[in-house]
């Protein structure tokens, strides 16, 4: 049985443009089906933005494409791509440089969160998590950024963590890819901004996400359209950080300079 | 408890995982009676049919928890919760069909298509409920009398079966599993995706015309007089009243206005819901609350009546201007019982049902009053042409009873009892109320013949020899 036929069969494609002004001012999102990139997308159609989705399940993102045109965008691409295959990094961008002469703007919301209990059983994952949540996007951002800062403006977004601010004893594996990637945005995103690139770095705290699902209590995940709303705002003012929900923000100055042997507090 | 597969560790971002397992308590939006299910959050459809294929044991879907009672939960069971298979597909704007995942908010829907001059033709008092569990519960409205239910406005659904096939069903395919399916409670498989026929709307307003009624006969009065020729029609009852008050409201009638009258109207932005921040203790006096919020409410409208012009989702949707408003009721919860009684019927029975539940120690908190059209097309829609009385009632000790005796009275006069919002109605009761029940378990047999699909209402029902 497969239910996709019966979709293609039932209803006609959405109709993605190949215009390419209809992709001016694009939103280009990296990891597109995960749960606050599904929610920021839906946002940014909702404020009349073409999108570009890029993810691994091509056919499931098409879905996706059609219910944000419905939504409001103007035109949906899908792009094949595979934080985990850096070989293809380079034949993406290429095609974002020919599909989008203009300026576009880029999210990336791709991200492994293991558990301990996996690590431990599977060291390598270790590595693995590292590869994925920091090596993959500072691989993809030496392909993107001269892009971006060819066209002299747009917008980079790049989803962190709470957990990078500072690594929780718990599950250091994940805070330290996490602390990695926001050092490596911080560290960029003064020259992107001298050529135009605005960088801000999302740092949520437990969102309800397939990732979290089942893990955080129900009570203490934020929702993932809160957090998509945020985003969206704080990509309109050009902010470099948002936190979600805002209120961690202090929480996390706070520990932040918690001494080592008091880290233990933070882990529930 | 059934076996569900272990978590595997995450994987990127939409790579298929099953990180989506939780175990825990479900309820309705009552809050009572928890029963603990593995709960899978699905994020595509291949997810879906997977999951169903590995399951063992009861299985069933859910979408907001908007059921009052215990329809979307099964103990020891495995729970699809749908709210992620929510897209949008097709809209075809000539015909005004909408294709789109089970999952999809009915707000969302309405809110979207509104800039089309598309809705929904049925919604209930929240928007808050899937497009799944709108047809399984085939849903009314304030306007039953004119659009009928929501399963009137089904052109076709495909439906996941227990043995992992898919079936497009409608009048033409299948009709017998299609008619079982509307209003089916979600007992016949996983609802995936549904074409619905959207209907034109002049604008996002609706003129709103209220009118105080000071007795039970003043209203029925009122109500006969406007059932008709009012689009939309709703009483709100304060059934706290009793003797020469009982039965005394507020009825609103609503009529969609023209989009030329409303040109000045636009820029008044939508305002958002306040929210009950925390369970309100048990102590708190909520009937004297409830007992002046009444007076109040009543003392809005002037005598004359007044006219106002209120967006739809304000107007339709009244139950979303507070969200989480079940916390008023507290940590115990609360009940909601809904019965339609035939027109000749009405005065008597209401007055009894009235009298009943206003001399009853937990009493009803909101009591709202509508007019239904003609039955509803699904073997166990609850619609049929007659009166129908909803009775929002606190979990309290004395609660079970006054909801038994309140079931021996719809009984009597022919009653029938909505299994969307119920919790406590006996086996016997649903028998004797539900004529179309005994078809209705012979297409069960037919589509799953090993009873996997359940929920503590369907065993509560007695509706099949369920295993344990």
């Amino acid at each position: 049985m497969s239910d996709e036929t019966t979709i293609a069969e039932s209803v006609p494609a959405a109709p993605v443009s190949d215009l390419v002004s209809a992709l001016d001012d694009a939103w280009v999102i990296f990891g597109a089906s995960s749960g606050i990139a599904r929610e920021f997308a839906r946002v940014a159609a909702q404020h009349g933005k073409p999108l570009v989705l890029a993810g691994r399940d091509v056919e499931d993102l098409s879905l996706d494409g059609r219910d944000l045109v419905l939504r409001g965008s103007p035109a949906v691409r899908t792009v094949p791509f595979d934080a985990d295959a850096p070989e293809g990094f380079a034949a993406v961008a290429a095609m974002l440089d020919s599909a989008l002469p203009q300026s576009f703007n880029v999210l990336l919301a791709f991200a492994v969160l293991p558990r301990p209990e996996d690590i431990a059983r599977d060291p390598d994952l270790a590595r693995r998590v590292m590869a994925t949540n920091s090596g993959a996007p500072m691989a993809l951002l030496q392909h993107l950024a001269p892009l971006m800062q060819r066209r002299g403006s747009g917008r980079l977004m790049v989803l962190g963590s709470v957990a990078g601010d500072r690594v929780r004893p718990g599950n250091p594996v994940y805070g330290t890819s996490k602390m990695a990637l926001h050092g490596f945005v911080e560290a960029i995103a003064p020259r992107l901004a001298k050529s135009g690139v605005a960088v801000t770095l999302v740092k949520p705290g437990p969102i309800d996400t397939p990732m979290t699902y089942g893990r955080v209590m129900a009570l203490k995940a934020a929702s993932a359209e809160g957090c998509a709303q945020a985003m969206w705002r704080a990509a309109q003012k050009k902010r470099r950080v948002v936190y979600f929900p805002a209120m961690l923000r202090w929480v996390m100055a706070v520990v932040r300079l918690l001494p080592a042997r008091l880290l233990r507090l933070i882990d529930r | 408890m059934n076996a569900v597969p272990d978590p595997a560790p995450a994987a990127v971002d939409g790579a298929a995982s099953s990180s989506t397992v939780a175990t825990r308590p479900l309820t309705g939006f009552g809050r009572i009676h928890p029963s603990l299910a593995h709960v899978l959050r699905p994020q595509r459809r291949g997810q879906l049919l997977t999951a169903l294929a590995q399951s063992e044991g009861a299985v069933l879907a859910r979408g907001y928890g908007r059921a009052y009672g215990d329809a979307a939960q099964i103990d020891g069971g495995t729970v699809f919760d749908m709210t992620r298979l929510d897209r949008l597909l097709d809209f075809d704007p000539a015909s005004g069909i909408l294709i789109c995942e089970a999952g999809a908010k009915l707000s969302d829907i309405d809110r979207i298509f509104a800039a089309h001059g598309f809705a929904l033709p049925v919604v209930p008092g929240t928007g808050m409920v899937s497009l799944g569990g709108a047809i399984a519960a085939d849903i009314h409205g304030k306007n039953h009398d004119s659009a009928g239910s929501f399963g009137d406005y089904v052109e076709w659904l495909d439906l996941l079966a227990a043995d992992g096939t898919v079936h497009r069903l409608s009048p033409q395919q299948d009709d017998e599993a299609f008619v079982a399916t509307i209003g089916g409670m979600g007992l016949t498989g996983i609802i995936l995706q549904a074409a619905i026929r959207l209907a034109p709307v002049p604008s996002g307003f609706i003129q709103c015309r209220e009118r105080r009624l000071t007795d039970l006969d003043a209203m029925l009065t009122a109500i006969a007089g406007i059932r008709d020729t009012a689009t939309y029609s709703v009483a709100w009852i304060d059934a706290l009243a009793r003797g020469k008050n009982l039965g005394r409201g507020v009825l609103q009638l609503g009529e969609a206005v023209p989009a030329d009258l409303i040109a000045g109207l636009r820029r008044r932005a939508a305002k958002a819901a306040r929210r009950v921040p925390f369970d309100l203790p048990r102590l708190s006096p909520l009937k004297t609350g409830v007992r002046l919020y009444n007076k109040l409410h009543l003392a809005r409208v002037p005598a004359a009546g007044r006219t106002r012009i209120l967006p739809r989702h304000t107007f339709l949707h009244p139950l979303d201007a507070l969200s989480d408003w079940q916390k008023l009721y507290g940590t115990r919860g609360f009940v909601q019982f809904q019965c339609v009684v035939a027109d000749d019927l009405a005065q008597p029975c209401l007055r009894k049902l009235l009298e009943t539940v206003s001399h009853s120690r937990p009493g009803a908190l909101l009591g709202v009053l509508k007019t239904m059209g003609r039955e509803g097309r699904g073997l166990l829609s609850f619609a049929k042409r007659g009166h129908s009385l909803a009775l929002d009632i606190p979990w309290r000790s004395g609660t079970p009873k006054l909801l038994a005796e309140l079931e021996r009275i719809a009984l009597d006069c022919g009653g029938r009892v909505y299994l969307a919002k119920d919790s406590a109605l006996s086996a016997n009761g649903f028998a004797a109320m539900y004529p179309q029940h005994e078809r209705f378990v012979s297409v069960l047999q037919r589509l799953d013949p090993a009873a996997r699909f359940q929920s503590d209402l369907a065993r509560r029902l007695g509706l099949r020899a369920y295993a344990p």
